[in-house]
């Protein structure tokens, strides 16, 4: 785990704060359809069958078929399509 | 966010280049948010941004990345699209005008709560009062309107004029109509309101001047005012009391005991008959019959003439009138029916209903089925004594 984001966890353990409060990346999933993440890091990688989004200390790797990125802004994406599977990789 | 996204304006981009995902992170990271983004190949991508957003994009992307506008739509570019149409632009803001403008006078009054024909005269009534289809908004007084209208109509419980958008509407609330008032310093009697039988009397103030049992007419007197025993002094009081009465209401009906059934003989006859719009003439001689039906086997236009002729063709089918008779125990319970329905709607409100009894004769051919209803009521009504 980086120093940040022991720093952050501290912060969050301290003041009983919500974590995604201090940065904390949170991911919502709604069926296979839809995927929102919050607080993240800009985007890995973007096909019609892969979508990495960059976390601190990880990249979040959505794999299916049809994936478009409903939504993406500076804070927030949405990602929908017929999603398989929902992956943390290099993890850090 | 469709509809938003509509009224911003938005463009539907296509970005060329390598490494696209490089070219969302800048435009994330701008505050440029990209919607309905989609990977075509490796080196295309179609995305929705914000016209504020195309024009900010393309001044920070790298050049490396090739950015063109398939599609602008939403209010903003339909208005540009439209300034080059300057007649079409006046007149739009002359309807937009001519609305708002419109939108300050009554175009429709509805009145609700009463019967529609007393909603008429009073939508006339309204007229007067300044409120009529074309009347400006804001030269109606409401409160003052709807405190003439609980002046003016007793009847009203309650009256409120309100303006729903360029509809007037005057709700009305009836009112229940108010006892009798009695002058209690005039002497008075108390008559019969009609002819009935007396059920029971009580007189509470007065003399009875009728017994329980004796039928009276209306107009009679049954509990009178004038107290005068002979010796004494004559006394004048306004008589009270409740006197109950047995009233029966009638109602007869009639129908013929036979049912008239038309047999054809098998003789027919046909006529043609020219006929122009609603008005016919015949070609053809008239029926021979005496009593026939008629029924149209052919018809056909004639065409290059302007006015609608048509020429039709009639057949008469000869037939002989025959009284059957009727079903009088089916007739009878549908006679009875009826005249039960129509007694019913004799007996006032306050009336009971204690029982019914049917009549039924033959006259003429017809069944005559009189139903009388039995009520128990008060029959009594105050009528002020002469001074």
């Amino acid at each position: 785990m980086s120093r940040l984001s022991e720093i952050k966890k501290g912060i969050v353990q301290k003041f009983e704060l919500s974590p995604e409060a201090v940065g904390c990346l949170r991911l919502t999933i709604i069926d296979n359809t839809n995927v929102y993440i919050e607080n993240h890091r800009g985007i890995a990688e973007y096909t019609q069958k892969k979508v990495g989004i960059n976390g601190d200390a990880f990249v979040i790797v959505i794999s299916g078929g049809a994936l478009q990125l409903e939504r993406f802004g500076r804070d927030n994406v949405a990602i929908s399509g017929d999603i398989r599977s929902v992956q943390y990789e290099n993890l850090r | 966010m469709r509809l938003w996204k509509f009224i911003t304006g938005y463009v539907m981009i296509r970005v060329e280049g390598l490494s696209l995902e490089k070219f969302l992170n800048i435009a994330a990271q701008s505050g440029i948010t990209v919607y309905d983004v989609q990977r075509v190949s490796y080196t295309v991508l179609r995305a929705v941004i914000s016209a504020h957003g195309y024009r900010k994009i393309r001044r920070i992307v790298p050049e490396k990345y090739r950015i063109t506008a398939e599609k602008k739509a939403g209010v903003p570019f339909g208005f540009i699209r439209l300034s080059g149409r300057k007649v079409l632009l006046i007149g739009l803001a002359c309807l937009c005008v001519a609305v708002f403008v419109a939108s300050f006078f009554v175009w429709d009054v509805r009145v609700t709560g009463i019967e529609k024909r007393e909603a008429i005269a009073l939508t006339k009534e309204m007229q007067s009062l300044g409120v009529f289809v074309g009347a400006f908004k804001g030269g109606v007084d409401i409160k003052e309107i709807e405190t003439r209208l609980m002046v003016e109509h007793d009847e009203f419980a309650w009256a409120n004029l309100r303006f729903k958008g360029v509809v007037a509407e005057i709700e009305v609330v009836l009112a229940e109509p108010p006892p009798e008032m009695v002058d209690e310093t005039r002497p008075c009697d108390i008559v019969a309101t009609k002819d009935a039988l007396i059920e029971s009397i009580m007189a509470l103030k007065g003399r009875a001047a009728v017994a329980k049992g004796q039928t009276v007419r209306e107009g009679d007197v049954l509990i009178s005012g004038f107290i005068w025993d002979e010796g004494l002094t004559r006394i004048l009081v306004a008589a009270r009391g409740e006197v109950i009465g047995s009233v029966w209401y009638k109602a007869q009906v009639s129908a013929p005991m036979f049912n008239e059934t038309r047999v054809p003989t098998g003789r027919t006859q046909t006529q043609r008959v020219i006929a122009i719009g609603a008005d016919t003439a015949a070609v053809d001689a008239g029926c021979e019959f005496e009593e026939y039906d008629t029924e149209v086997i052919d018809e056909y236009d004639v065409v290059g003439l302007f006015l609608p002729v048509k020429v039709i063709t009639l057949k008469h089918s000869e037939v002989k009138l025959r009284l059957e008779p009727a079903d009088l125990q089916k007739l009878m319970v549908d006679l009875e029916e009826r005249a039960f329905y129509d007694a019913q709607g004799l007996v006032p409100d306050n009336a009971e209903v204690v029982g019914h009894e049917t009549v039924s004769e033959e006259k003429d051919g017809n069944l005559v089925v009189a139903v009388y209803v039995q009520t128990r009521e008060n029959i009594g009504k105050v009528v002020y004594l002469e001074e």
